[in-house]
């Protein structure tokens, strides 16, 4: 799974650092299609890239190159001294505790839990908080358990009931279609008939 | 041993019985202040190694009420009946004893250690009389035994002891999934300085310089309270005067502390021309402070058997802190995004607000209405008091309640005023003929303080036992937070609290 | 691209280094004195990068290269940004570069870094930051696209030097409904971008309310001054931008030294004015609650897609 991310990702570099490697075949592809072709939309001289049509310019080349140097002017300011150039390698701050557990690590589903309530109208996410207590106070917590589960909305929403009605639709073909001649036959027969009618 | 005071019921009973007199008084109407253990050494000549002794403090009021439960228990086998079922607050008290004297408890429904840290060597209990030379600490190898909140995705911030900002110290521990809060701890006592052991072989003009430091920002409502506990166990009554500066200490002291936590809430909502406007009243208040008594956080007015002033105040400086402290409360609510993160934050519902016992301004947001000025007052001054009630239980009604609490103060500052005497007013302590005991009870601005000595037959302080109203109300903290309340709303949230670690650690 | 040209960029890119901390100083007194205090002195950003600068680089143990790495791509990227934007010339040698688009988009890989970083280190604080960060980028980019869309169509072009020049040329269409419409929304996302009240608030520390400085609480010394000066200069870069795409007069059609110098005065009263409006107004609102920070970015939504819907029945 490792290989085809970086892969991805590899290709996706590449295209951002030079895509007038692109601008050609686009082009090709654009003119076969009558209509939408107007001129090359693209004009590139290696280096720069400029629309047609609209006043737009960019050179992702030269934005790399600029921001390295960028990055390499900030580090050899930062790491002028000699004293600068050592690191220390030091603990996480724990605020004053040395102890940290795996259990403090942020984790995924809170990452994308504000963008979840931000959007909950939308994603209609189901929450279920259980907490256990002693009978005799309810402040005496003895665990809690948290549940949450996301119906994916798309396929809530449309695929689900876009396959209803095609599964619908099949199996009111099925009906009609049951594999018997007679049946065919008598199709037919009254096709036949109402074309005769229709065209009298 | 018998006590010679009277002004205090005491009821003797047995660990059997204790369960059923607790909840007998809890009914009629009264409510666990304090609980203390001693460990008393043998009586003269006696061989052993003394008993221990618990005593359950039950106050209700008005009339000001007060009974002690005492029980005995042997020091080998010290095992008390748990009352955490019937009293949460009970609970508490129970681990406290359990870690600082050893006794074991049966029944309770979360034994864990309350006071001592893990790094603490199991089996030695420092109130103990003979508890001997401090051990050396162990790593801390286990770690506190906080609830694990179960399911995918949820995870741990770890907060404090150290924090951005300067707090004091505590650690919170918040199961979180995103932003919602699923569960917090809140693990204190990393201040625990052992200071009711200080007390201890101290003269009873002696303890109150320790008493005004068990949480700065309380010097008066603690040496009043201690005051009031010694002046009961001696039998000494302060002269009128003297009284009525007390009240009017205490007072000024509330206003100093609301003044800051109004501001301070608004700095938490990123609104920080509140605070720099509450910090120049705040200053204006301890330059009072400091003209009053010497000492800009008002120590040295009270002390045992009278109180002193060497300036007091015009009504009209009052009138104008008056009027500019509602200048900065009506540009504040005047401030939609300022009134909208303080409403429905962090509510406290009456219901947990009783369960838990919260006291002060925190019971009185969510429509407790506690004031030990009305219902143990230490004087007969209180006629005109005001108690403000709120029952929102959110961030709004406690920043409310604080407004509200400023008002009935300087009003009873002005009412004060025309009477008061500038001076020394003291009536000297009676020589001390016996052992004595005695309970004070002050409405300290965060609620009601509790304070239990003991004077032995030396004349020297035996035990003194103090509770913070911080020591109630720090549970109801993660109660409050529980459910809606958004990890970034925290800080905001334990700013509308604002419990004291110093007290609550002592 | 002309040697003059390069030198007008490398210029820009001095003159905002320069300018940035001194920038964020003065807010910070303005806002001090508003409130009633003294404040620090406005030098007082520099001093505290020099202090960073001259500090042991302290890493944390379980970090990987993203760490290191994320405040030269931060400040980097800030400062090619500040060199592409027209501040000093229309001529500048980096206008045909760079688009709108992707100036944009180069402040966005800083924002990415700055997240990815504070997921490195794995812990509470820095995750909370970068999914706050996230949360509101994800809901403010929308805006900056569509308002730029606007930009583009009113004058034919997404590049800056063509976008202001043709507003010198017409500069009736600096106060045309899209422009204003634009600005309004560029405005809202421009705040959110640079963790200004409502949104962040720049003096908080606290560890659980924080956005920028939850993401970088693992850094330290020379590191922690690249994030700071970064995000001074992103707060520059982005005024700037708002204040020459609107509001372009005064900047040089030249590149002769004495235009250069004139624009230069120019863009800095601009910013300034722009910075104490923003200190100013900082003073008097409180900071919003988190999840009310999506419902402003809606509206600053709503704002630029009105934008571009007038730009097209108008034009």
């Amino acid at each position: 799974m490792q290989a085809g991310l970086v892969a991805l990702s590899g290709v996706c570099v590449a295209l951002a650092l030079a895509p007038t490697v692109l601008a050609e075949p686009l082009e090709r592809a654009t003119t076969v299609v009558s209509g939408i072709a107007d001129g090359a939309p693209i004009t590139t001289d290696g280096v720069y890239l400029q629309l047609s049509g609209i006043q737009a310019g960019l050179s992702p080349l030269l934005l790399a190159t600029g921001l390295a140097v960028m990055m390499i002017a900030a580090l050899a300011v930062v790491r002028r001294s000699r004293v600068r150039r050592t690191t220390r390698g030091i603990p996480a701050w724990g605020c004053g505790r040395t102890v940290q557990t795996a259990r403090m690590e942020y984790t995924a589903t809170s990452f994308a839990e504000p963008l979840q309530r931000v959007f909950d109208d939308v994603l209609h996410p189901e929450i279920d908080v259980d907490v256990d207590h002693h009978t005799e106070s309810r402040h005496y917590v003895q665990a809690i358990r948290y549940r949450l589960h996301t119906r994916d909305a798309f396929e809530h929403r449309l695929y689900l009931p876009l396959l209803a009605v095609a599964r619908r639709w099949g199996d009111g073909a099925r009906r009609i279609q049951n594999g018997s001649i007679h049946r065919y036959l008598a199709y037919s027969l009254f096709t036949l008939i109402i074309v005769l009618l229709v065209s009298r | 041993m018998t006590w010679f005071t009277s002004l205090d019921r005491v009821i003797e009973t047995t660990p059997a019985g204790l369960r059923d007199r607790f909840v007998e008084l809890l009914t009629n109407g009264h409510r666990l202040a304090l609980v203390a253990a001693h460990h008393d050494p043998p009586i003269d000549g006696a061989v052993g190694v003394g008993t221990i002794r618990v005593v359950y403090v039950m106050v209700a009021g008005p009339p000001d009420t007060r009974l002690e439960l005492h029980v005995r228990l042997p020091t080998d086998e010290a095992m008390l009946p748990s009352l955490a079922g019937v009293s949460f607050s009970a609970g508490r008290f129970e681990r406290e004893m359990q870690d600082l004297f050893g006794i074991r408890l049966v029944g309770h429904h979360q034994p864990g250690r309350l006071v001592l840290h893990q790094h603490w060597p199991d089996g030695w209990y420092p109130m103990r009389h003979d508890a001997g030379p401090q051990p050396d600490f162990r790593d801390e190898t286990q770690s506190y035994p906080f609830i694990t909140v179960e399911g995918p995705g949820v995870y741990e911030i770890p907060v404090g002891p150290v924090h951005a900002g300067i707090i004091e110290p505590g650690h919170f521990r918040f199961s979180v999934v995103g932003e919602t809060i699923l569960n917090v701890k809140a693990r204190l006592w990393f201040v625990h300085k052992g200071i009711e052991r200080l007390f201890q072989g101290r003269s009873p003009d002696g303890g109150v310089e320790l008493a005004e430091r068990i949480s700065g920002d309380t010097a008066v409502g603690h040496s009043l309270a201690y005051c009031l506990a010694i002046e009961r166990a001696t039998g000494t009554v302060p002269p009128p005067a003297a009284q009525l500066l007390r009240a009017m200490l205490l007072e000024l002291e509330r206003l100093y502390n609301h003044v800051t936590d109004l501001g301070a809430m608004g700095n938490d909502v990123g609104f920080g021309i509140a605070h720099a406007h509450t910090m120049r009243i705040r200053e204006r208040l301890l330059r009072l402070n400091n003209e009053i008594t010497g000492h800009r956080l008002l120590r040295g007015g009270v002390y045992p058997g009278g109180a002193r002033a060497t300036w007091l105040p015009q009504a009209s400086t009052l009138a104008a802190i008056h009027d500019d402290i509602h200048d900065v409360v009506e540009f504040m609510m005047a401030n939609a995004t300022v009134v909208d993160r303080f409403t429905g934050t962090a509510v406290l519902s009456t219901d947990d607000a009783a369960q838990i016992g919260t006291l002060g301004y925190v019971a009185r947001a969510s429509g407790i209405s506690t004031d030990a000025r009305r219902e143990h007052a230490f004087a007969d001054l209180y006629q005109n008091l005001t108690v403000p009630l709120l029952t929102g239980g959110d961030v709004m009604s406690r920043f409310e309640i604080r407004v509200a609490e400023i008002d009935a103060s300087i009003a009873l500052l002005t009412e004060f005023l025309p009477n008061a005497q500038m001076g020394e007013h003291r009536t000297p302590l009676d020589p001390v003929v016996g052992p004595g005991h005695g309970v004070g009870l002050v409405e300290g601005w965060r609620g009601t303080i509790a304070h239990r000595v003991e004077i032995g037959s030396d004349g020297r302080l035996t035990r003194v036992k103090i509770v913070d109203p911080s020591f109630f109300n720090w549970p109801a903290l993660p109660v409050a937070l529980a459910g809606d309340t958004i990890v970034p709303d925290f800080p905001l949230a334990n700013k509308s609290f604002n419990q004291s670690y110093a007290g609550n650690d002592l | 691209m002309s040697v003059s040209g390069i030198a007008v960029a490398l210029l820009q890119v001095a003159l905002t280094i320069a300018v940035a901390p001194v920038l964020v100083g003065l807010m910070r007194k303005i806002r001090a004195r508003l409130e009633g205090r003294i404040g620090p002195p406005i030098s007082q950003p520099w001093r505290d990068l020099r202090k960073l600068l001259g500090k042991q680089r302290l890493v944390s143990a379980n970090t990987g290269w993203v760490f290191s790495l994320a405040p030269l791509v931060l400040i980097a990227s800030a400062a090619l940004v500040a060199a592409i934007v027209p501040f000093l010339s229309t001529r500048s040698a980096l206008d045909q570069v760079g688009d709108l688009f992707a100036v944009v988009y180069l402040l966005l890989l800083g924002t990415v870094f700055l997240s990815l970083a504070g997921l490195d280190a794995g812990t509470a604080f820095g995750g909370m930051g970068a999914s706050r960060a996230m949360t509101i980028t994800a809901i403010a980019e929308p805006t900056v696209l569509v308002a730029i869309f606007a930009l583009s169509v009113s004058s034919g072009s997404s590049n800056l030097g063509a976008i202001v020049s043709s507003t010198l040329a017409n500069p009736s269409t600096a106060a045309s409904p899209q422009s204003l419409l634009a600005f309004a929304a560029l405005a809202v996302v421009t705040i959110a971008e640079t963790g200004r009240l409502p949104v962040d608030n720049p003096s908080a520390h606290l560890e659980l309310t924080m956005i920028h400085e939850a993401m970088i609480l693992e850094y330290s010394g020379p590191d922690l001054a690249l994030l700071e000066l970064a995000a001074h200069l992103r707060l520059v870069v982005f005024l700037g931008l708002l204040a020459n795409l609107f509001v372009p007069w005064g900047i040089a059609t030249t590149v002769q030294p004495l235009h250069l110098l004139g624009a230069a005065a120019a863009v800095l009263v601009k910013i300034t004015v722009l910075a104490a409006i923003i200190a100013v107004v900082e003073v008097f609102i409180a900071k919003l609650r988190l999840f009310r920070v999506p419902e402003l970015l809606a509206a600053s939504f709503v704002l630029a897609f009105l934008a571009v819907t007038v730009s097209f029945f108008l034009a």
